[in-house]
């Protein structure tokens, strides 16, 4: 069963589809990844276009989604520490687990400005665009973000071993 | 459909653009069959069934009550009745295979394909005043449509009646006297889009732009005037009314009473009563669909007089059709929960809707 081709929807996907896939290739840490999450994020905005179309800021929407995807994606599939053994890339899965699993504990606004912000190398202005929100609130989800995070049990014990 | 664009990944963006529409067809067909399902289940509830098919193209005729008679101050818009005419026996919309079909008012069942599906499904389908000829948008690749026609009756293929070079012809819209179509042409350059309302005399071929179009390239952005001297068109969030008597068309856009978050689309005319019905969908700051509700307002100032009818909660109408005889409304809805899409046609009676099938969703009298 197809869903119609929307000439519109096309020149969109098109336009916005490379900074989707940069967004998710950078949080999740693989471009194939990203490739599919991006899809992913495309087709639920194509399955609702007649409403999505009419966002005023459906840009940040997509982005939102991406983000929200590739925190549930980390969150069911973790990086895994593949072989050959490197070192470094090991330390730096292990904590990147650790800091996600303290994402979680987040509220939601919170863990998208952190995720976007230091995950997706976004500045604070273009979080704010995403989460169509004030750069001041920005900076105040990502202060609170931050002390949460430098509270939590798991990543003090992972700086604690080092 | 092949771009320029560069990506990390395996796939080129048109590969990975039709593996976003797989996965929306997969999405819809599961919500479609939820969706299937549910109705089932309210009908059972609400009223004796005698004859219940499961089957989605004989869907049952169910009427949804759409609240009380007055809404928010609103009466519930009632048809001129004298001389009451029936409603048209067949309706266009797409064909659920990538084409252009004829419906039939009855059973909500498809009655025949009129077009066979280029290198995208064909949309945007809209019927001449004289309901013999149906127009249609038709994708021929990255950024590019062709305008098309066809005879209702399928007698012969379609021909092209507008084309325009790296151009999306969208929106056919034929004047009531049949010599003209209104269209919009959109370009698409770098991160933009520009959208240009048209005017083609389709004798002549001779174009002329109305200016900018800032609609939202859904189905039914345009609608003439019964008399042909007027166009009432999407515009931003609101509907623009474009006097076509003077030597520059003069535009005005309506000052509807629009909530935040709110959009107004789907302008069409009621004749005989200097009213125009619309569409007012409005979004939560979740971007759920909060509120759908098609309205009558004032074609000279906007200002809603009547509800016609309101969607049912988790649904918005898209698309909006008023017959000749201005009596008889059909109305396109889709239901959004979640992040599916079941859209069926619905006519409105007495301000209840009244599915009439499970169809895509530009319906057009």
């Amino acid at each position: 069963m197809g869903v119609q081709r929307r000439p519109d929807f096309d020149c969109w996907f098109l336009e916005f589809y490379p900074e989707a896939l940069r967004l998710a290739t950078r949080i999740l840490g693989n471009a194939t990844g990203g490739e599919d999450l991006a899809a992913e994020a495309f087709s639920r905005a194509l399955s609702r276009w007649e409403q999505v179309q009419r966002l005023e800021y459906r840009d940040a929407w997509l982005l939102r989604v991406v983000t929200n995807l590739a925190i549930d994606q980390l969150r069911r599939n973790p990086p895994a520490t593949s072989p050959p053994y490197r070192p470094d890339q090991t330390e730096q899965t292990d904590e990147r687990l650790a800091v996600l699993a303290a994402l979680r504990k987040l509220p939601r606004q919170q863990r998208q400005a952190v995720v976007l912000r230091y995950f997706g190398e976004f500045s604070v202005a273009e979080v704010a665009s995403v989460l169509e929100v004030s750069a001041g609130t920005v900076k105040t989800h990502l202060r609170r973000g931050l002390a949460g995070l430098r509270a939590d049990p798991a990543l003090i014990g992972e700086e604690g071993q080092r | 459909v092949r771009t320029s664009l560069s990506a990390p990944g395996d796939r080129t963006p048109a590969e990975v653009l039709d593996e976003v529409y797989r996965r929306a067809g997969r999405r819809r067909a599961r919500r479609r069959s939820a969706a299937i399902l549910a109705a089932t289940l309210v009908i059972g509830a609400a009223v004796p069934i005698t004859a219940l098919s499961l089957a989605a193209h004989t869907p049952p005729r169910v009427v949804v009550p759409t609240g009380p008679k007055v809404a928010g101050g609103l009466p519930v818009w009632t048809p001129p009745r004298k001389p009451a005419r029936a409603a048209p026996a067949v309706f266009v919309d797409g064909d659920n295979y990538g084409g252009i079909g004829v419906w039939s008012m009855k059973t909500g069942t498809l009655i025949r394909t009129l077009s066979q599906t280029n290198v995208g499904p064909d949309q945007q389908p809209v019927l001449s005043a004289d309901r013999r000829t149906v127009y249609f948008a038709q994708p021929e690749g990255d950024c590019a449509s062709v305008i098309r026609s066809v005879p209702i009756t399928g007698a012969s293929a379609p021909v092209t009646v507008i084309s325009v070079p790296r151009m999306l012809a969208l929106e056919p819209s034929p004047s009531p006297d049949g010599r003209e179509l209104a269209w919009v042409g959109v370009t698409c350059h770098g991160k933009r889009l520009t959208a240009r309302l048209y005017i083609t005399n389709l004798a002549s071929g001779a174009r002329t732009s109305l200016g900018l179009f800032s609609g939202e390239l859904s189905d039914d952005g345009i609608a003439w005037s019964p008399d042909g001297r007027q166009l009432a068109v999407e515009d931003a969030k609101t509907i623009a009314v474009l006097d076509l008597d003077r030597a520059a068309p003069f535009n005005h856009a309506l000052h509807l009473p629009l909530g935040p978050g709110c959009a107004a689309s789907d302008p069409a005319f009621l004749p005989g009563s200097g009213l125009l019905a619309i569409n007012e969908t409005c979004l939560s700051v979740e971007s759920t669909v909060s509120s759908s509700r098609a309205l009558a307002v004032s074609s000279a100032t906007g200002r809603p007089v009547a509800l016609i009818a309101a969607a049912p909660k988790g649904a918005s109408f898209v698309a909006l059709s008023v017959d000749r005889s201005g009596q008889h409304i059909l109305l396109g809805v889709v239901s959004s929960a979640d992040q599916g899409t079941g859209s069926y046609a619905a006519e409105v009676i007495h301000g209840k809707l009244v599915t009439i099938g499970i169809a895509p969703s530009a319906e057009e009298w």
